[in-house]
């Protein structure tokens, strides 16, 4: 795990060029990220769930209406300088027999 | 799926209350490929028996996940990971005892988890589809806390249904799986919001793009 990990950083070119990413809410407020291609999307979660001060757990985010791996990056979601990430609140729901 | 979630409707992952489920779900996780252990998880929830309503007695520690280990990782990615014998229970004769993260992941291994071991998977997330599929574009990512989502008379969350629509995927038929698109649980929310990014959301296709049976 430890070298898959150093593995990656290594590999990874480090290009200068960074990429905006704007993470919008359900009601339509905008957070915009600048990041590099490489870096992984659970920073930025991590920055956006301190700024906006709410539990990581509660918050789902999405691009174009899939889920985002907290450790894919946005060059292996092809994304471009731009995109909007959908943040949505956790959908939680169910039925109880007793009820 | 969602609109069932909100108008109260049972959600049914199986259910260990039931001896032939169990059954059921331990041959589910046998038979592909022969001897080797399905490469998927499994969720069970005693929630399905209020679909069974003569079944109101669901002991708690019914409910139960099996989970492909081959992809698990702790929340830093670096914390050495052992798992004590106990939490594997592999279906058949697969052995795991004394399974470290190193040897976990070298190979397929599906693991029964209870509810009651959600605290010492903290920090864990599990992901699916499993390894080989890092860049899977919508894969899910379920943590620890969301074992406790099939915790009896809890409620489920999306990870846990999607999770579940992405199990089934896998496990269609190629030929069945051409015929039908699999949305994610937030799909119904974004399709009521607005109407121009459906078709992205479709992953570009649109409705007469997908093969009608009426042709056949």
């Amino acid at each position: 795990m430890a070298d898959q990990m150093k593995q990656e950083e290594g590999t990874a070119p480090a290009p200068a060029e960074t990429i905006n990413i704007i993470v919008r809410d359900q009601s339509g407020g905008e957070v915009h990220f600048k990041v590099k291609p490489h870096t992984k999307f659970t920073k930025v979660f991590d920055a956006y769930c301190s700024k906006k001060a709410i539990v990581k757990d509660s918050i789902k985010f999405l691009f174009d209406g899939q889920r985002i791996g907290s450790d894919q990056s946005p060059r292996e979601l092809d994304m471009s300088d731009g995109d909007m990430v959908d943040a949505v609140i956790e959908q939680l729901g169910g039925y109880h027999p007793s009820n | 799926m969602l609109a069932d979630l909100q108008d109260g409707a049972v959600i049914s992952i199986g259910s260990s209350s039931d001896e032939e489920e169990e059954k059921r779900m331990q041959s589910l996780c046998s038979t592909k490929d022969g001897d080797g252990p399905l490469p998927a998880w499994v969720l069970g929830t005693g929630a399905e028996a209020g679909a069974a309503a003569n079944n109101n007695n669901i002991s708690r520690n019914n409910n139960y996940m099996l989970l492909n280990a081959n992809y698990m990782k702790s929340e830093d990615g670096l914390q050495p990971l052992r798992f004590s014998e106990r939490l594997l229970k592999p279906p058949g004769s697969h052995q795991t005892d004394g399974a470290d993260l190193a040897d976990l992941m070298s190979k397929d291994v599906t693991v029964e988890l209870h509810t009651s071991d959600a605290q010492k998977f903290k920090g864990l997330k599990f992901v699916y589809p499993p390894n080989g599929e890092r860049a899977a574009v919508g894969r899910v990512e379920v943590t620890a806390e969301d074992i406790n989502r099939i915790e009896a008379e809890e409620f489920l969350n999306d990870t846990v249904i999607d999770f579940y629509i992405q199990w089934i995927e896998k496990h269609l038929p190629e030929e069945s799986r051409q015929r039908y698109y699999f949305f994610n649980s937030f799909f119904y929310k974004k399709l009521t919001e607005k109407h121009k990014v459906v078709k992205k959301l479709a992953g570009g296709k649109t409705v007469e793009e997908f093969e009608s049976d009426d042709d056949e």
